[in-house]
């Protein structure tokens, strides 16, 4: 009996000194890759900071961020989360075994919502570009894409909140607005009814996978040829769309670290089959490609489409028989201007949230394209933010 | 500094276990200095500015025990002995706890517009408060004789294991270990046990209760409906029960590395069959400070039933006042005291006929409603949370969710609530094999909590934002 309390109380010793010495001596680590944040720093001593307790609270932190193999232990404890408890949610993450989802609290009541007046808002909006766009002669569409959540919504659980409801009250409204104000809008789920959503869209990110993102450019080109543009989609097969090696790190798998039980390898077009073209970024020439893959081994993000969000870039093909498009959008946009190269002669993109050196109109005003698509998720519809408040 | 944090668990307990055992026994006024200093930094690192005040009260309360002497001391020195520690720790109290609460009292009862003034409370007031007035009391009732030294008055109010959250230790509980006593292997690996068991009933439980419990009361009424409303309520409970008597876990145990025997401050209060009961086994060192130093000397039940009532009531007016300052929790003491007084006067004797179930029933009901007055400072927002949960419509979706996420946590939980997993404990107590096994369950339970702890780090971003 001794021998077993006196190794237990050894044990816990010999195991507070190591983590001790290893959580001293380990100080390289400055960020956590998989929570994508800077650690916390050593506090800075003023008399101040410790009058105030902000130097111990700043040590408290230190120690929470840096003790002893950390990543491992965080791995650790999601395995024990996802395999061991078998959790549905895990770091706001919804785990089915289809498809990762976001979590989005707790049920509440969406019936009865009316965004008629925010929607027509949006539309006003929208209308006013369409307007200024028409006026110097150019064509002007809105693409609305279901964001993954609304397009995977099935996939969760009866008694997790999908908030289906209110995402498509905010729909109904929008589709009535943007009917009343004319716009010229399309939808791509209308599109592609016939289609399995889940073989369109990510299963551990909030996007549309290179398929979705092939169909929504497909749209746009055949949208704008009804229209009396001379564009035409190279077809889906002389992509020659294929899964990268690396996993796919997604927004959603990226909170389970690689422990995700749903895996996915991003999809991606062989680019030799895109015309040469030159590129600048915010205004800086730039030999970045279309397709920007992280070296063997790595994971690899959405960001690889166009090199993730800019706030402008700009791409000529040099092919003055094709028509200028300029594209609108946040994220969503990247797969698809990456695309368009291939059918336009100069694509210009912005991203409003990065970019603030003109308004839209002003910017029309100097860049008149012959086509301006706006593209926007369902969650934003009537949001007005950035790409939601367009002038 | 919180035990369930790793600069306790990595820095702070390490160095204070390595400097104290360093130390031989033989100098036992050299390991008290140890304990002291380590409790003063564990208080200055999470209430720096709170420390001169801590040490004020502590010179006050030395001083007036001084100033008492003992029982032969005449009588006009030990009052006024006792009327300054009453001044100075009810002062402070009042001053740091309530002044906000009678500010605005005093606005909205006389529609004046006093600016309520912003007072940071310091940490852990009210124990020290009761801690140093408890030694006075002591001295005052001729218990234990007035320390000479200040030393060891500091030590017993400022001892770090039970400074913040208790439990309130009597000073005579105490007086003998502070000067004599023995650090045995076995009270180290007791004490190291009864800490891991603490510390993964905050880090496993109370932490996952408290997350769905706050998740439901953080819903709007239409969205969480009775069966959530209910439920949130009752983790609530249970998330007050596995920190509290964590809390209380880690300072016995760790008392008790140290030499020292503190009293115990939970004794499964929800397998009571009466409120009266489950208040003599929930936070027992506070009902007991009451009951000693306030409702024994208003007469207790020696004066008649009336008397008596009108004592319990004031007793756990105050009682629920101790726990906050506001209102909901006087009410929250008053409606314990009327059940106490109903139970005295005929229900204690109805329930006691009654099976053993209608009991239970009764308790768990009555004290799971209780917590939507401890919970809700605003009256609006309990009196509305007690209608919904009678209102009997919503739902069971969040409910189905919330028992899918934590279905270990409350299969132990619910366990851990009854006496069942000790009793099989002692069954087998004695047997090398059953030591074994706990051994390897507590470090199974050291290594859980020690993932929960860092999990609780875990803080993604969604954005890259370095």
């Amino acid at each position: 009996m001794k021998l077993v309390k006196r190794g237990f109380v050894l044990t816990l010793a010999v195991l507070a000194a190591v983590f001790l010495l290893v959580t001293l001596r380990d100080r390289r680590q400055k960020i956590s890759v998989y929570e994508n944040r800077t650690l916390a720093a050593h506090p800075a001593f003023s008399v101040q900071s410790l009058w105030d307790g902000s130097y111990f609270d700043g040590w408290d932190e230190y120690f929470a961020d840096h003790v002893a193999w950390r990543d491992d232990l965080l791995r650790d404890y999601l395995w024990l989360q996802l395999y061991g408890k078998r959790q549905v949610i895990i770091n706001d993450v919804v785990i089915t075994d289809l498809t990762l989802l976001p979590n989005l609290g707790c049920h509440r009541d969406d019936s009865g919502l009316d965004f008629s007046v925010p929607a027509k808002a949006a539309a006003d909006r929208l209308g006013n570009i369409q307007q200024a766009v028409e006026t110097y002669g150019g064509r002007f569409l809105f693409l609305g894409i279901d964001e993954q959540r609304t397009a995977l919504a099935d996939a969760y659980p009866a008694y997790v909140y999908s908030r289906a409801e209110y995402y498509t009250a905010v729909e109904r409204a929008f589709r009535a607005a943007a009917a009343e104000r004319g716009l010229s809008v399309l939808f791509l789920r209308d599109l592609i009814q016939d289609a399995d959503p889940a073989s369109l869209y990510s299963k551990v990110d909030h996007h549309y996978n290179l398929r979705g993102a092939y169909l929504a450019y497909a749209a746009i080109c055949k949208w704008s040829a009804d229209h009396g543009l001379a564009v035409t989609a190279i077809p889906e097969k002389a992509l020659g769309i294929h899964p990268t090696e690396g996993m796919f790190y997604g927004s959603y798998s990226r909170k389970l670290y690689d422990l995700s039980p749903v895996q996915e390898q991003l999809l991606v077009f062989d680019e030799t089959v895109f015309p040469p073209y030159e590129r600048w970024d915010n205004g800086e020439h730039t030999d970045a490609p279309l397709l920007e893959l992280p070296s063997e081994g790595e994971p690899v993000q959405y960001h690889a489409y166009m090199g993730g969000d800019k706030g402008e870039t700009v791409i000529r093909t040099n092919r003055p028989e094709l028509p200028n498009v300029l594209i609108v959008g946040d994220s969503f946009t990247n797969p698809v201007e990456a695309l368009c190269t291939a059918s336009f002669n100069e694509l210009r993109s912005l991203d409003f949230r990065h970019y603030d050196a003109m308004t839209l109109t002003e910017y029309l005003a100097e860049y008149p394209a012959d086509l301006v698509v706006v593209i926007r998720d369902n969650l934003n519809y009537i949001g007005t933010e950035a790409n939601g408040n367009l002038r | 500094m919180v035990f369930s944090s790793f600069s306790f668990l990595l820095i702070f307990f390490p160095a204070v276990c390595l400097c104290y055992f360093l130390v031989p026994g033989r100098f036992r006024s050299a390991r008290n200095l140890v304990l002291l200093a380590f409790s003063l930094f564990f208080y200055f690192w999470g209430e720096a500015k709170g420390v001169l005040l801590m040490l004020a009260v502590i010179a006050v309360s030395f001083g007036s025990a001084l100033l008492m002497g003992d029982t032969t001391t005449e009588r006009w020195r030990r009052r006024l002995g006792l009327w300054l520690e009453l001044l100075v720790c009810l002062g402070v109290l009042v001053y740091f706890k309530y002044t906000g609460l009678l500010v605005r009292t005093v606005n909205s009862l006389l529609v004046l517009d006093l600016k309520v003034p912003e007072i940071v409370m310091p940490i852990g007031i009210s124990f020290f408060t009761f801690q140093s007035m408890s030694y006075v009391f002591d001295v005052y009732r001729g218990k234990v004789p007035p320390q000479r030294n200040p030393l060891h008055v500091a030590l017993y109010v400022a001892l770090f294991p039970q400074l913040v959250a208790g439990p309130i230790v009597r000073y005579e509980t105490v007086a003998e270990e502070i000067t004599n006593r023995r650090e045995t292997p076995e009270d180290v690996y007791e004490g190291l046990q009864r800490f891991i068991m603490g510390f993964g009933k905050k880090l496993l439980l109370a932490n996952a209760f408290g997350r769905e419990a706050e998740e439901i009361f953080a819903m709007s009424p239409a969205q969480r409906g009775t069966p959530a409303a209910w439920l949130g309520v009752a983790l609530y409970g249970l998330q007050i029960y596995f920190d509290f008597s964590a809390y209380s876990d880690m300072a016995i145990g760790m008392g008790r590395m140290f030499g020292f025997h503190f009293p115990e401050n939970f004794n499964y209060p929800y397998t009571a069959r009466s409120v009266s009961e489950f208040w003599r086994r929930w936070h027992m060192s506070l009902s007991t400070w009451f009951r000693d130093y306030i409702y024994i000397p208003l007469g207790g039940n020696r004066k008649g039933l009336a008397r008596q009532l009108l004592n319990v009531f004031i007793v756990w007016a105050l009682t629920g006042l101790w726990h906050g300052a506001s209102w909901n929790y006087v009410l929250w003491g008053v409606y314990f005291g009327i059940l106490l007084m109903l139970e005295k006067l005929f229900l204690g004797k109805l329930l006691q006929k009654l099976p053993r179930a209608v009991g239970h029933l009764y308790t768990l009901l009555a004290v799971t409603l209780a917590w939507t007055l401890f919970y809700f400072t605003d009256m609006n927002q309990v009196a509305q949370y007690l209608t919904e949960l009678f209102r009997f419509q919503g739902s069971f979706n969040h409910v189905l969710l919330t028992l899918r996420q934590n279905v270990p946590e409350l299969v132990f939980g619910l366990a851990l609530c009854t006496s069942l997993p000790m009793r099989l404990f002692r069954m087998s107590a004695g047997k090398p094999w059953a030591e074994l096994l706990r051994c390897l369950w507590l470090l199974g339970v050291l290594a859980l909590s020690v993932l929960a702890l860092t999990g609780s780090s875990f803080n993604a971003f969604i954005y890259f934002r370095f």
